[in-house]
């Protein structure tokens, strides 16, 4: 048999466990020290519980009255927010291993600062260039970032890295070793080096022999009918001529 | 004359409260003692009205101990109520006096 105080809890419908025994608290004290009342008054101890638990009134009205007071649309906010969270680590956990985050990094240095990972040029003289072409290939996106000139052999570098348009993707691994380098006049390159993990792939395509009037490069990739010409400008270090 | 923002239960609470901390079954029967026993409300219904104070910070509570180490929730006016206090306070003095106004100004009766 559901007592007084079950009833008036069971309309208050958003309150934690700890504010319900609270109110049950408060409510039974309040009958308690009205029985007390009239069983100092003369009643027997049954009576006057049974008399102080009618005064009390009607326990839905009651508990709709405080269930009014305890919206609480913190609590709910709070349980969403915690259920959300909850389900978005679980996720990642499930979805996003660490590695993932490696290659989260690896694509965003690529696409903001590719000289960070990319390689350096070693030699003074060279005529360097820094520059910012990209081109949508397939899901990747190619990046050439940078441009060598050696005025003493006549031999250009370019640089370049791809990554996956989406931060979280892998980058195509063959991208970069796949674009083929040459020159107007019909030069190519001769070396070149590599290398990356998942989240980008740097390349340097080197020793690639230019004529006085190349004043620039050919990027061609031509796979998987994803096509790629890009004409990348070759500063020769002789300024305006 | 504005509409009452207030409802009169909590008026008479607040002004209780203002005096002393009290705890809700002695709310009760002050509020019958003092009204001579004009207001006695069902007992249970003190209880959403003292929590709704509670909610919109006009009171606060704490707890004391009653008889037999029972624990007993006194209730407190906070700042913020008795501003409300005052502010609600003369409102009701100015409805009651227009509606006696009213009052007074029809024919005798009887």
């Amino acid at each position: 048999m559901k007592d007084f105080y079950d009833e008036v809890l069971s309309h208050i419908r958003y309150a934690t466990a700890q504010e319900k025994e609270d109110i049950r608290t408060e409510l039974s004290g309040h009958v308690a020290d009205r029985a007390a009342e009239l069983t100092a008054a003369g009643y027997d101890r049954e009576e006057a519980e049974d008399r102080s638990l009618a005064a009390m009134g009607d326990p839905e009205e009651i508990g709709r009255g405080l269930d009014r007071q305890y919206t609480h649309v913190g609590l709910w906010l709070y349980r969403a927010v915690t259920a959300a969270l909850f389900l978005t680590i679980l996720s990642l956990g499930a979805n996003l291993p660490l590695y993932r985050l490696h290659m989260l990094a690896d694509n965003l240095t690529a696409r903001w600062s590719p000289e960070r990972s990319g390689y350096r040029q070693e030699e003074e003289g060279p005529v360097a260039r820094a520059l910012d072409i990209r081109a949508q290939v397939g899901s990747d996106v190619l990046y050439v970032y940078k441009t060598v000139f050696d005025p003493a052999t006549g031999e250009a570098e370019v640089y370049y890295c791809n990554y996956d348009q989406n931060p979280f993707g892998q980058a195509s691994d063959f991208l970069c070793s796949a674009v083929e380098v040459t020159t107007p006049s019909g030069g190519r390159d001769w070396s070149g080096r590599g290398g990356g993990s998942r989240g980008a792939y740097y390349w340097c395509a080197s020793q690639i022999q230019t004529a006085p009037e190349d004043d620039r490069i050919l990027l061609r990739y031509d796979r998987f009918g994803d096509h790629l010409l890009l004409e990348v400008p070759l500063d020769r270090g002789e300024g305006i001529s | 004359m504005k509409k009452k923002t207030i409802d009169h239960t909590e008026l008479l609470v607040l002004t209780l409260l203002s005096g002393e901390d009290m705890y809700g079954y002695q709310i009760i029967t002050e509020l019958s003692r003092r009204s001579d026993r004009t207001f006695e409300m069902k007992e249970g219904t003190l209880y959403p009205v003292l929590h709704g104070l509670w909610k919109a910070g006009t009171v606060e509570c704490y707890e004391g101990e009653a008889a037999a180490g029972r624990k007993r929730k006194y209730y407190h006016i906070t700042k913020k109520g008795r501003e409300a206090l005052k502010a609600e306070t003369e409102e009701w003095r100015s409805y009651a006096r227009g509606v006696e106004a009213v009052l007074s100004s029809a024919p005798a009766l009887g």
